[in-house]
């Protein structure tokens, strides 16, 4: 305690001093950094507090029993050390808060054996802490693993029960590591005196204690929380100050009589309560609200060596940029901003000078010119840069840290690199003092997202969020590259200034080191816009609000956590507990899927409509009452006939007491419960509902209601918040499926996840036999998981009349099925080409007058692996069928393209591919062109060859005969720098000719007469300026006109003397193609002009993601060859 | 009695570009404008106004006050002054990322245009107050200017007044000419010159008959597309005639120049559709393509630049430029009357751009010229005595004057388009237009 005391405030004055308390300047700028000044309690015991929390984690420290404010709560046993759950948060005014919560106990339960006394219980506490007692010699005798075991009548989650209670032993131990150590040792199983050796299956022993408290104090990622008054203590800030002038506004804390424990963060406020006495509010109405939360951008720049890439041990962070934005708020109340240019007042002044608005800041090694907006801060050596951007951190005192592949790259670099430097303290990124960030290495594995190995740097109190990561996750783009990214969501092209270029920059002088602190600004910038732009804060905190995880989790961890978290405080309120499942590793255990009707191929002139299951799997399982405690086990089958006798009796009874009219005729089917398609047996809601359908209904419910609300509300941020929760709620809905059917997952359940499959195999067969005997003439031309595509007997033109037909049979198929499942008319393609299983394209209509837009599935268009080529020349031929209905068209525009190709007239920006150069060469197994390459390219210059992580531009080249695949890989700067022949053969075969065939069978004959033909008869190859032959050619002038070279006495002519009268033409024909390259110098060039955003700087930028870079290079290699061609006409 | 002779200096040498580079980027061009010009510009601001030279010292200045009258555009102490190269951002200026529109469009103006101020350490976003002296649509792109206002604590400059170099000096006019703003009379024994634009062959004729009538005519400057295909094609609708189709339609011209240049001394500018280079400034046309006219080279035929520029009877300067920058200028800049091409809007440019002291200032954004690093030639450092542009849809003329400078503005319409040719006497600088028959 005393030492965190010390570490405190050795914090506090290593932050205070550092710079001249007398500059005003500094004081200033430190002033606008910091969180809008405390407005403390003035009174504990008067003031409720609340506060949205961020982020929570534990700790252990010694117990407040003796409290006055705890005491009443004092349960027995013996503890010196106890858990203290920490909860960050915000307050609606924007103050951090740090919470310690006491009193929250772990524990878990063991099924009871027969019989088991009070005495027994006794000694089964006795054994198990002689026996971790002994196992850690560490263990303090005061502070003994288990404090008490009772009985609990409870049920488990697994099968239907007939309605049995069964007793369990709920195991309350001091804290939470000795939760798996008891586990294993009741697992193992030992002696117990009277009954011999006895093993225990636990239940509900993996549960982290965090999700434990959360879920027993109904406490939801990002809710809010609130202290009544009177039941919490109290310690506000007062060493947060820079000088004396700004300690007068902070009046000192209030303390109450009692002696507080230490503070241990540098939260603004600490407040100590107890875990019965806080107020968990659900997230509805005004405590649906988002405090005002800190956002924390950054990006850092090194300078590497030439030809490396920048390593920690090596290399120094040259520049930090940060980027600082309030989400929540845009600006200040005016008062605060009009203030007065008198200067007489100076805490007023100061308080003035407080504006929430954005901050930027860089911090530069060495001096650097100013930047309008931003706060530039030079700094001498590299470890006073390391030192103020770290207290600037803070001061700041960021909510959420983000920025673009920090977790793999910024964040680990700027530990590694204040490690080498001696810098201690540098690591104090958390809120907690004395708690120091590591950069581990991670491995995240999930069925939805798959393997990704990264590293984590932990930042206790902070949500630390890689906004790469984040898109990564939730959207599939052909690169993942910040420039990609930025072009995509945000419509912009992004200046790339590469890494060779930086230390360029940084050795120059002031106004080049500007340069690059512009740059540095500008990719702290674009994380936080797109962060915005795709609204991941209340995506994100509505998906924790729902789920019921800690806002920290939904990155770090995969689906089923957001499962687990649901269905425990479903089962909590059922009295219901759930089995620690030990996992069975390598169980190949598999299941049937869904079922694909067989696509029949083509390309359909006429309208054709979808007809899709709304939530296919939640509804199933809705309908079919599907659960894990509805699950009949087959020896207990049996007993069914005596329950659905009984249930019988009750409806009849029923039916008849309160209808006075004819009864229903009673089918001849069970209605107690129902085999599956996969014969599993579940028993109806009418017996007993499950928990799995339960959970679904509530998430479907609060999916409607979200939708409603979001088509009523009319402020934009309300909005955001609604539609992240509506959307929040279908992932949840549709995750629950995947968690019974993941084997490696917490708790599997093949029965239901086989069974939600089966039912939806027999539905779409239904479907269809459905749809082709109701309507005759329609047939279903494909079917996939939850959806038929539809081709009515309708005319050429008639979408509405198709719409209708859709209307109708969705609501005739519907009445077939179990309420809730329904299928539902959404859209017609018109025209509609189906190319095969998954991939198809067509003009989607959702009405009758004009279609949406052109939607398509599974197409090259999408793919990341092909060349820009590809992707422009199926989207345009799916643009000339599907839009312009015209085959033909885009045939001939097919015929075009190969012809360009082949005469080599494609811009070789089209023809690039890229790959990312993961691991070096000789890791790879196989030969790869893009690693051969990067290694050609480091031999040539080994300052910009691309380095691991780096992303390999390349196009195929003509190669010697024989040439391997992996050779013919070449950079496109050094193919256009020395007319090295492209190989358009490649191109044809490798890159276009699948795409297209796919494509055109649907709509002629045959598809490979587009590759053959006139069009592939003129073919121009470029000549090499480098290798081969041209090292023994030596230069000799030609005649413009007729090729032929000229005499050695006329070299410097143009023409030869038999081309001389047709001068004109020659002159008039270079000059126009000069033109022509000189406009395009003028378009390219201004292009990048804005792109960047100055006109008085030469651009750098090398961003090979933009169709310009390429193109840029060429036209000024090629203006200049053609300038000297025509320079040759003389004047 | 013979054809007056007058005396002619040509001075297109900073328009000349003999040894062309691509090395270069567009940044010198800007740079080069705003050091020479921001010296001027800053002569021209009031001294009351606390003086700021960079943008990026604005932040020093930050008001407090975001809220200040925006109608209040009075200079008051405590506001700031600075200088920069003007940026206009505009949504309809076309961009080789998407995908180019086959329509040319007349205007790339928007009511989304927004105003930025730039200079070699960064920018500010400009708010124009009510009031201000000038609006986002009456300025382009490239000029150097002066603001006076002060920033907001959004970030942006809250413009109150513009201020711009002026008009450059002159030289004075020889004694015997003078600057008449009465209306245009042909004075037989006065020496005129004549300004033609976009004839085709058939007009060129007529011309000559004109010239062989009128001895007074001492010159005739073409002001460009003399020898196009057609009066509107670009250069890469010209690459897809044949070049066969092409030059014989040019050896048509060509051989009609010849037959002027008998008569009378011909000074040639390329225009948009005449085989030069696309980059501003456009070079002479090459002697090779002027197969006929070619002995007149170096006598009474002059390959002239476009822009183009030179002295004529003892003292008078005359400078002027061919359709493209007019159309240019015209596509950035709304005009007041609505129609850019009018004689009086193409007026109203080239007396805002001697304001400017600068030619064509939306070159190289939104005009392609060469990349020039040690000069810019459109800046105007001496205000010539007449300055004509070419390619608007009808006549017009009138006269600038700021203090003793006095520059004769005339708006050359078509005259393939129009039969019209503009006539200025070169002893009262009047500029009258003639028509002639359509063939």
């Amino acid at each position: 305690g005393d030492r965190a005391r010390s570490r405190y405030d050795d914090l506090m004055k290593q932050l205070a001093p550092i710079r001249d308390a007398n500059d005003e300047e500094e004081l200033d700028r430190r002033f606008a950094w910091m969180r809008p000044p405390l407005t403390k309690v003035s009174d504990p015991s008067e003031e409720s507090i609340s506060f949205m929390q961020v982020d929570m984690d534990y700790t252990v420290g010694p117990a407040l029993d003796d409290v006055p404010l705890f005491v009443d709560h004092k349960k027995p046993g013996k503890r010196k050390q106890v858990p203290i759950v920490r909860m960050f948060g915000i307050t609606k005014t924007g103050m951090s808060v740090l919470a310690h919560i006491y009193g929250f106990e772990p524990y878990f339960y063991i099924e009871s054996p027969q019989g088991f006394s009070d005495s027994e219980m006794a000694t089964l506490v006795r054994i198990l802490n002689n026996y971790l007692m002994k196992k850690d010699s560490k263990n303090d005798p005061d502070n003994l693993p288990v404090l008490r075991v009772e009985a609990e009548s409870k049920q488990s989650i697994m099968y239907y029960r007939f309605g049995a209670q069964h007793t369990f032993l709920r195991i309350t131990t001091s804290l939470p590591k000795f939760v798996p150590e008891c586990k294993s040792a009741l697992a193992k199983g030992f002696e117990f005196p009277g009954r011999g050796p006895l093993q225990f299956t636990t239940y509900e022993s993996d549960v982290l204690f965090i999700l434990r408290f959360m879920i027993d104090t109904d406490v939801v990622g990002g809710n809010w929380i609130e202290l009544p008054a009177g039941k919490y203590l109290y310690s506000g800030d007062n060493s947060r100050t820079v000088s004396q002038k700004m300690r007068s506004m902070f009046t000192s804390a209030s303390m109450s009589d009692w002696k507080l424990p230490p503070r241990t963060s540098v939260s603004q406020f600490e407040v100590w309560a107890h875990y019965r006495d806080f107020i968990s509010h659900a997230p509805v109405g005004e405590w649906a609200r988002i405090a005002p939360l800190r956002v924390f951008s950054f990006d850092i720049e090194c300078a590497g060596r030439k030809g490396v890439f920048p390593e920690p041990e090596h290399d120094p962070v040259i520049q930090i940029a940060t980027v600082v934005n309030h989400y929540g708020i845009t600006s200040v109340s005016s008062t605060a901003a009009v203030a007065s240019e008198d200067e007489d007042d100076a805490p007023d002044r100061l308080a003035n000078k407080y504006r929430p608005t954005v901050i930027r800041t860089v911090f530069t090694l060495g001096t650097c010119a100013p930047i309008v907006g931003s706060d530039v801060i030079p700094c001498k050596t590299e470890v006073e840069l390391l030192s103020r951007w770290r207290e600037f951190f803070t001061l700041v005192d960021p909510d959420f840290v983000i920025g673009y592949n920090i977790a793999n790259f910024d964040l680990p670099y700027l530990l590694d690199r204040a490690d080498k430097l001696g810098l201690k303290n540098f690591a104090h990124l958390s809120r907690i003092v004395g708690l120091l960030s590591k950069a581990k290495d991670t491995r995240f594995s999930s069925a939805a997202y798959g393997t990704r190995e990264s590293k984590e740097v932990s930042m206790p109190a902070r949500v630390t969020f890689d906004v790469m990561q984040a898109v990564q996750r939730d959207y599939k783009l052909s690169s993942y590259s910040l420039n990609a990214v930025s072009s995509h969501f945000l419509g912009e092209q992004k200046e790339d200034v590469h890494h060779s270029i930086i230390s360029e920059l940084q050795e120059g002088n002031e106004d080049t080191r500007r340069r690059l602190a512009v740059y540095c600004l500008k990719d702290a910038l674009l994380p936080l816009r797109i962060l915005e732009r795709l609204m991941m804060v209340p995506n994100y905190l509505e998906m924790a609000r729902v789920t019921g995880v800690p806002l920290g989790f939904l990155l770090s961890r995969g689906q089923q956590i957001k499962v687990i978290s649901q269905l425990l405080r479903k089962t909590k309120t059922r009295n219901i507990i759930m089995p620690t499942y030990s996992r069975k590793a390598e169980t190949s255990e598999t299941y049937e899927g869904a079922t694909v009707i067989e696509p029949k191929k083509g390309f359909y002139e006429k309208p054709i409509a979808t007809l899709d299951f709304a939530s296919l799997y939640p509804s199933i399982m809705m309908a079919h009452n599907l659960c894990y405690t509805t699950l009949v086990r087959p020896s207990d089958v049996s007993k069914l006939s005596s329950v659905d006798e009984k249930l019988r009796e009750q409806e009849w009874a029923r039916t008849r007491s309160d209808a006075d009219g004819a009864l229903d005729e009673v089918s001849a089917d069970p209605i107690a419960y129902r085999k599956t398609p996969n014969g599993d047996v579940f028993v109806s809601a009418k017996l007993q509902k499950g928990i799995l359908p339960e959970i679904l209904e509530e998430l479907l419910a609060a999916r409607k209601r979200a939708k409603q609300d979001l088509a009523k509300s009319t402020d934009p941020f309300e909005k955001a918040v609604l539609d992240g929760r509506q959307l929040a709620l279908k992932v949840s809905a549709n995750s629950v499926y995947g968690f019974t059917g993941a084997t490696v997952g917490k708790l599997p359940c093949l029965e239901i996840s086989s069974s939600v499959t089966a039912f939806g195999r027999e539905m779409i067969n239904l479907t269809k036999q459905t749809v082709e005997s109701e309507f005759p003439g329609a047939e279903v031309v494909y079917g996939d998981t939850d959806s038929v595509m539809v081709s009515f007997p309708v005319g050429q033109d008639e979408v509405a009349k198709a719409m209708e037909l859709g209307r109708i049979a969705a609501k005739t198929i519907t009445s077939k099925f179990q309420r809730p499942i329904s299928l539902e008319f959404e859209k017609v393609y018109f025209p509609f080409l189906l190319i095969s299983k998954k991939r198809y394209a067509g003009l989607l209509w959702t009405k009758p007058d004009k279609y949406d837009k052109m939607d398509f599935k599974g197409l090259e268009v999408v793919r990341r692996d092909n060349c820009l080529l590809v992707r422009q020349v199926v989207d345009t031929v799916l643009r000339k069928i599907l839009i312009e209905r015209s085959p033909e068209g885009a045939k001939s525009y097919v015929k075009s393209i190969i012809s360009d190709l082949l005469r080599n007239k494609m811009d070789i920006s089209m023809l690039v591919i890229t790959k990312a150069l993961s691991k070096s060469g000789s890791d790879y197994a196989a030969k790869q062109a893009h690693v051969e390459l990067a290694e050609r390219m480091r031999k040539r210059d080994a300052g910009t060859a691309p380095h691991i992580g780096d992303r390999v531009p390349y196009v195929i080249i003509k190669g010697a005969k024989g040439a391997k695949a992996y050779e013919k890989a070449e950079d496109p700067i050094y193919v256009l720098e020395n007319n090295i022949p492209i190989d358009t053969q490649h191109y044809l075969e490798h890159q276009l000719s699948l795409p297209l065939t796919r494509i055109f069978e649907g709509i002629m004959s045959r598809p490979e007469s587009l590759f053959s033909g006139e069009h592939t008869r003129a073919i121009s190859i470029s000549t090499p300026s480098v290798g081969g032959i041209m090292k023994f050619a030596k230069k000799t002038m030609s005649c413009l006109g007729c090729r032929t070279p000229l005499p050695a006495d006329q070299q410097d002519k143009a023409l030869c003397v038999h081309c001389q009268a047709k001068e004109p033409d020659i002159y008039q024909k270079n000059l126009t193609e000069l033109c022509d390259l000189e406009q395009q110098f003028g378009k390219l060039w201004t292009e990048c002009q804005r792109c960047q955003g100055a006109l008085h700087l030469d651009v750098l930028c090398t961003n090979r993601d933009c169709p310009i870079f390429y193109m840029r290079k060429k036209v000024a290699k090629d203006l200049k060859d053609m300038q000297d061609t025509v320079d040759r006409f003389g004047w | 009695m013979g054809r007056t002779v007058v005396n002619y200096e040509n001075l297109d040498g900073d328009y000349r570009v003999k040894l062309r580079s691509y090395t270069h980027q567009y940044a010198h061009v800007y740079f080069y404008r705003l050091n020479v010009l921001r010296q001027i510009v800053l002569q021209r601001i009031p001294s009351e106004v606390k003086r700021v030279s960079r943008v990026l010292e604005l932040q020093s200045f930050l008001s407090h006050a975001h809220d200040i009258a925006k109608t209040d555009h009075s200079i008051q102490k405590g506001d700031v002054a600075v200088v920069g190269t003007l940026y206009k951002e505009m949504k309809l200026k076309p961009s080789v990322l998407k995908p180019a529109s086959t329509v040319s469009m007349k205007s790339f103006c928007s009511d989304e245009d927004a105003l930025i101020l730039e200079d070699e350490s960064g920018r500010v976003r400009l708010s124009l107050a009510e009031g201000c002296n000038f609006q986002v649509d009456d300025l382009p792109t490239g000029i150097v200017t002066g603001l006076c206002g002060r920033p907001l604590a959004s970030g942006q400059f809250l413009v109150k007044q513009f201020y711009f170099a002026g008009i450059a000096p002159q030289k004075p006019l020889p004694a015997d000419i003078r600057m008449d703003r009465e209306q245009f009379q042909f004075v037989e024994s006065d020496p005129h010159l004549l300004i033609i634009e976009s004839p085709s062959p058939a007009f060129l004729a007529q011309i000559t008959d004109l010239v062989h009538m009128m001895e007074s005519i001492v010159r005739i400057v073409i002001a460009g597309n003399a020898l196009a295909v057609s009066p509107t094609s670009t250069a890469s609708q010209v690459q897809k005639s044949t070049p066969v189709a092409q030059h014989a339609s040019s050896k048509h011209a060509d051989e009609s120049v010849a037959e002027l240049c008998g008569s009378v001394f011909v000074d040639l500018m390329p225009g948009r559709s005449d085989p030069s280079n696309h980059l501003l400034p456009q070079q002479p046309i090459h002697p090779c393509l002027l197969t006929s006219s070619v002995p007149f080279v170096n006598s009474t035929l002059q390959p002239a630049t476009n822009p183009h520029r030179f002295r004529i009877a003892d003292g008078v300067e005359v400078c002027g430029y061919s359709s493209q920058i007019t159309d240019g200028l015209g596509k950035v800049i709304r005009a007041k009357s609505g129609d850019s091409t009018s004689g009086e809007s193409v007026l109203d440019v080239l007396a805002a751009s001697l304001s400017w002291r600068h030619l064509c200032p939306c070159a190289p954004d939104t005009l392609a010229c060469y990349p020039f690093f040690d000069r810019d030639p459109f800046i105007v450092e001496t205000t010539p005595h007449v300055l004509f542009a070419a390619g608007s849809s009808g006549f017009a003329t009138r006269v600038l004057s700021d203090g003793p400078v006095q520059c004769r503005l005339i708006a050359v319409p078509s005259l393939g388009a129009t039969g019209e040719a503009v006539l200025v006497n070169l002893k009262t600088l009047a500029a009258g237009v003639i028509r002639v028959e359509m063939p």
